[in-house]
């Protein structure tokens, strides 16, 4: 199975399998309203997440603390960003977390991230950046 | 504490790992718990924001004897110096690593300290492993020899560590893993022994492979 790596010059740092059935698509305004590493300007934005429901489904990942209310008010325009997981409607919710590379502690690659079906429910979820990490 | 509180039982038909161990670092402030987590400060590329906000926490995950061992490595955040860690922090920890500072004599002195604390808090099975931190600098104030010593008196492995050298930090990672390991699977031993009179070797492996980099 393909292993996502950190992509950044010296690391390799194996973060988890590469998993079809887990990608979901965001409008690609997410990497700069969440500040998300890329790791080159040319990178394309393709708008890939991989969602993961646990985050010990991680071989190797760095998770940081909570993110302060003002931080994550700057984010907060990264709410209500649509898409589809298991052929459901989804909106981001409240923004929690932060996922790093747990060996260079370069990122941020993902986010721990609140998330609302079309009846307002929330669940929290792993969402790693495809375009942050090297397939 | 926020985070990974349990592991769902609902992953566990499709788990990525055979085993997963919760680490403490716990030592003074300053002793370079942080850096043994988080990479020394100089070699640093996380963007200011994440520094501002830290680390949680960390997931590793090694090889041992062919088992696929996730880490989650935890610290203190700090709380140590209002010396309010809680007992929700010591809650299902398997291994502890007490910190000291080998340019720094005072923390040395209270490692005496945080074991009696740690044994007051943590789980009896927990193993405990004593690390001299920043062995790379000139102003070293406690010898190998005295971390030896004490190490000795309370019963529990040594090592000295540089966080500068990562490969040195990771090798305590694993250390404490492999000595978790082997005291779960020499209790795993005595324990079906006891229950049915056969030695069931292995019993709890399953499948998967540790197939990770």
């Amino acid at each position: 199975m393909t292993k996502l790596r950190c992509p950044f010059a010296g690391c390799d740092s194996c973060i988890v399998s590469a998993e079809e059935g887990r990608k979901v698509v965001l409008p690609a305004e997410v990497y700069d309203k969440l500040r998300l590493a890329l790791p080159s300007n040319q990178a394309p934005r393709s708008g890939e997440f991989s969602v993961f429901e646990d985050i010990w489904d991680f071989d190797n990942i760095g998770v940081s603390r909570q993110v302060p209310t003002e931080i994550e008010a700057a984010a907060e325009n990264a709410q209500e960003l649509r898409f589809t997981w298991k052929e459901r409607p989804y909106t981001l919710g409240k923004l929690q977390k932060y996922l790093i590379c747990a060996d260079c502690d370069r990122g941020p690659l993902g986010i721990v991230c609140e998330i609302l079906d079309a009846e307002g429910a929330r669940e929290t979820v792993n969402l790693l950046s495809l375009a942050s990490v090297l397939a | 504490m926020s985070g990974v509180r349990t592991v769902s039982s609902s992953s566990a038909n499709a788990k990525s790992y055979d085993s997963i161990m919760k680490i403490l670092l716990v030592g003074d402030s300053g002793v370079g718990k942080s850096c043994l987590l988080v990479r020394f400060v100089e070699d640093k590329f996380s963007p200011s924001f994440i520094t501002t906000i830290g680390i949680d926490f960390k997931i590793k995950t090694v090889d041992i004897n062919g088992k696929k061992v996730k880490l989650q490595l935890w610290d203190t955040a700090g709380q140590e110096r209002f010396r309010t860690i809680t007992t929700a922090y010591y809650r299902g920890a398997m291994g502890i690593i007490l910190v000291y500072d080998v340019t720094d004599e005072r923390t040395f002195s209270n490692i005496k300290q945080w074991f009696s604390t740690v044994n007051q808090h943590a789980n009896d099975e927990a193993q405990l492993l004593l690390v001299g931190n920043k062995s790379d600098m000139d102003t070293r104030a406690v010898s190998t020899d005295q971390g030896e010593a004490l190490a000795k008196e309370l019963g529990i492995p040594f090592v000295e560590a540089s966080a500068k050298d990562d490969t040195n930090v990771n090798d305590i990672f694993f250390l404490l893993a492999k000595l978790i390991q082997e005291k779960i699977d020499s209790e795993k031993l005595v324990g079906n022994t006891g229950r049915d009179g056969s030695v069931n070797v292995g019993a709890a492996g399953n499948n998967s492979k540790s197939n990770c980099c």
